[in-house]
């Protein structure tokens, strides 16, 4: 199997991108990197911890050009 | 000073000869990598601001003099990929791929290696000149990392050069650099070298008529090969850090192991919910009780004593006290206990739990047959069922779209809330806290039997596919950022609610003020001979044989079809303004409640109340959710949705009374 399809495989079945990384041997950024490819094919949901929407636990720090997670799609109190 | 134009376009010679025009180069890489403060140094004051062609996206376009050569330098959007997601992204791939770019200068982040390396993956498919420039080395070297600038132009081919934008460290070879690459040009050595289109690109792209350059990235067999390629170089380069090393389990990794298995997770997930209401409940009381004291109260005979009590003005004093007040300040009353709980689920979400929780609901939905995508929109439906439905769009197909939709005005938002505190206080007080937990975990179960009763019926085409989730490390919340979400969503709650109540308050003010029955005059007619009575009398015989057959109930439920959040205020409004069973002892709005509730009940005021509960939990969401799903799935689908919610709401309603008063 291919680095994207291990990251896949190992996230989906619970795990953070430190402990995919210790599982796969490889390394952390490129973890996320592959964790950012999938979720631009819309394989994976954006994290629930994400902070730039006032709705709820938030970083008003935040870059703007972040994009919106799943959760606060078309919410109108999301900062854009 | 700033130019809002074109640029103009170039026609350079063909690569590798003399270029006589101006050369386009572009800088590009990941965001924060040092691109602006790198563009900076380079241009000096000589830049503006330009509009990407037909986009809204602002570039700085600067002078660069190369070896003597004045070149135009364009600092693009910073950007992870070319498979562009957002319209910056799209600009800094189209900028990459056109015809019109001489050369690239690609920044990689030493402290940041793997992304900028996939970049440079992606960026090797528009075959242009590369030269790199290697930063943050001294934020790397901080955490134990060095990249060898030599080892990294052995792999990939082109020139590397290590700058430091902050203090010109690096600029001059830069520039020398770039000026030989301008004549003798080289091309990143990577596997993908042809150039590729992205399949499924938005077709609103931002690029009309260039579809093929714009947002352009490796399809996923490129992006495998570009993997693939990145985790060689890493391997090649890169010295410490986070070179890999082998499995340790942490005690995150313990923690997940409880919390992610449906065996273990899903109870405590139960325990979590039935601690955050039991906890908002018990320390909300008081903080509730005062801010209606207070509201209520003061506020209220402050107003009074301003106001004419006789006179042609003696309404006004109905209208904005009977009326206005009772409502709004009942449901501020509120406030304390919703920014307990919105503190509570911030902590939840902020130390990564919420992630661990949607992450074992999907397994347990998708254990029974259920979508495990929806799990978020569902989730995102207990705060409020609106931007719940708006985000179904991100769901891959419509009919899961719909499914989806269908099943969120099920889920107990934030605004019925208020109803089952104020419920659950007056006729349960010793167990406030657990007959909210009960009215979530109802709520749950519709959901999960509607869906399941959808997907045998009539949606056993929609396939089920999997939540795949990144889940975050776990951390200690943070209190600023926690405090100041809250307080903003206080504040637009208290506005939402203040601006809708008033609104609707005030309406059926007016309704209680025409009389149709008796000689009474405006303004001066008991509320059973109004025209909001008497509408709300019609109601009420439906709502019998659930207990609360009467005017004031079902005029309440009526209103809740604006918001949720006007049932406590319709109800607190009668209450003042209807005249109470002994007027010697005229009680608080939960006297009047329970005496309302024992007379249509028959003496079982409880089970009445638990009736109305389920009823406000089922029969139908407000109007704004009721308008977005129209606008979504059409009037057949939205009216389907209503009809069955107000089946279940009566049905069940009915059930749990009578269930309750043969229970004593």
């Amino acid at each position: 199997m291919s680095v994207l399809d291990d990251v896949l495989r190992v996230t989906r079945s619970g795990a953070t991108p430190a402990t995919t990384a210790r599982t796969l041997g490889i390394d952390e950024g490129l973890v996320v990197a592959a964790l950012d490819h999938w979720a631009r094919r819309g394989a994976l949901a954006p994290t629930l911890a994400r902070r730039d929407a006032p709705c709820s636990s938030c970083d008003p720090g935040t870059p703007s050009d972040t994009p919106l997670p799943l959760a606060c799609a078309g919410c109108p109190l999301a900062r854009r | 000073m700033s130019c809002h134009e074109a640029p103009a376009a170039i026609s350079p010679g063909p690569v590798g000869t003399a270029v006589l025009d101006e050369p386009r180069i572009v800088l590009v890489g990941n965001p924060n990598v040092g691109k602006s403060t790198l563009f900076n140094a380079l241009t000096g004051a000589r830049q503006r601001v330009v509009n990407a062609p037909g986009t809204t996206v602002e570039l700085q376009e600067g002078r660069w003099r190369v070896g003597g050569v004045p070149c135009r330098l364009v600092d693009l959007p910073g950007t992870y990929s070319l498979d562009a997601r957002s319209p910056d992204e799209q600009v800094a791939a189209h900028a990459v791929h056109d015809d019109s770019t001489d050369l690239v200068v690609l920044l990689v982040d030493a402290a940041g290696l793997a992304r900028s390396l996939v970049l440079a993956g992606q960026v090797a498919s528009a075959a242009r000149p590369v030269v790199v420039a290697l930063t943050m080395t001294d934020v790397a070297r901080t955490r134990g990392l060095t990249v060898p600038a030599d080892a990294l132009a052995d792999q990939l081919g082109v020139p590397v050069v290590v700058v430091d934008p902050r203090t010109g460290a690096g600029l001059d070879r830069l520039a020398s650099a770039v000026a030989l690459a301008l004549t003798h040009p080289r091309r990143l050595t990577t596997a993908p070298s042809r150039r590729v289109t992205t399949p499924g690109t938005a077709p609103d792209t931002v690029l009309e008529g260039e579809a093929a350059a714009a947002g352009t990235a490796a399809s996923d067999d490129e992006a495998e090969r570009v993997f693939a390629w990145v985790a060689d170089v890493l391997a090649a380069v890169q010295l410490g850090g986070d070179a890999p090393r082998a499995p340790v389990r942490t005690w995150s990794d313990r923690v997940d192991r409880v919390l992610l298995d449906p065996r273990a997770g899903i109870p405590v997930l139960l325990v979590v919910m039935w601690a955050l209401f039991q906890l908002a409940t018990t320390v909300a009381a008081p903080l509730i009780a005062a801010v209606d004291t207070l509201v209520n109260g003061w506020l209220a005979d402050a107003v009074r004593a301003a106001l004419p009590s006789s006179g042609p003005w003696h309404w006004l004093e109905g209208l904005l006290v009977d009326g206005a007040l009772a409502g709004v300040g009942t449901v501020l009353s509120f406030v304390p206990l919703l920014a307990l709980v919105f503190v509570a689920v911030a902590l939840l979400e902020d130390c990564g739990y919420l992630a661990r929780a949607a992450f074992v609901a999907d397994r347990a939905m998708r254990a029974i047959g259920l979508d495990g995508r929806a799990v978020l929109p569902l989730v995102v439906g207990f705060g409020c069922n609106l931007p719940a439905l708006a985000a179904t769009r991100t769901l891959p197909h419509a009919r899961q779209r719909l499914l989806t939709g269908l099943l969120i005005p099920f889920t107990s938002c934030t605004a019925r809330l208020t109803v089952y505190v104020l419920l659950a206080s007056v006729f349960f007080p010793q167990h406030a806290g657990t007959v909210i937990f009960v009215m979530y975990l109802a709520s749950a179960a519709l959901v999960v039997l509607g869906g399941l009763a959808l997907r045998r019926t009539l949606f056993r085409d929609v396939r089920r596919e999997p939540l795949v989730l990144a889940l975050p490390a776990y951390q200690r919340p943070a209190p600023r950022p926690i405090a100041l979400s809250v307080w903003v969503r206080v504040l637009a709650f208290a506005r939402k609610a203040g601006v809708i109540i008033v609104g609707t308050l005030t309406a059926v003010w007016l309704l209680m003020a025409i009389p149709v029955t008796g000689h009474h005059a405006i303004a001066d007619v008991p509320v059973q001979d109004s025209l909001y009575g008497r509408a709300a009398s019609t109601l009420a015989p439906v709502l019998a044989p659930a207990g609360f057959g009467t005017w004031e109930a079902a005029a309440a439920l009526a209103t809740g079809f604006v918001a949720k959040e006007v049932v406590v205020g319709s109800l607190a409004q009668t209450a003042a303004v209807a005249e109470p069973d002994d007027p010697a002892h005229p009680g608080d709005l939960g006297d009047r409640l329970r005496a309302t509730f024992e007379r249509s009940s028959g003496g079982h005021p409880g089970a009445a109340a638990a009736g109305f509960l389920w009823f406000v939990l089922a029969y139908s969401p407000c109007l704004a959710t009721l308008a977005e799903q129209r606008r979504m799935f059409g009037l057949r689908w939205t009216a389907l949705g209503v009809g069955v919610g107000f089946t279940v709401a009566w049905v069940g309603a009915v059930v749990v009374f009578q269930v309750g008063r043969l229970l004593g």
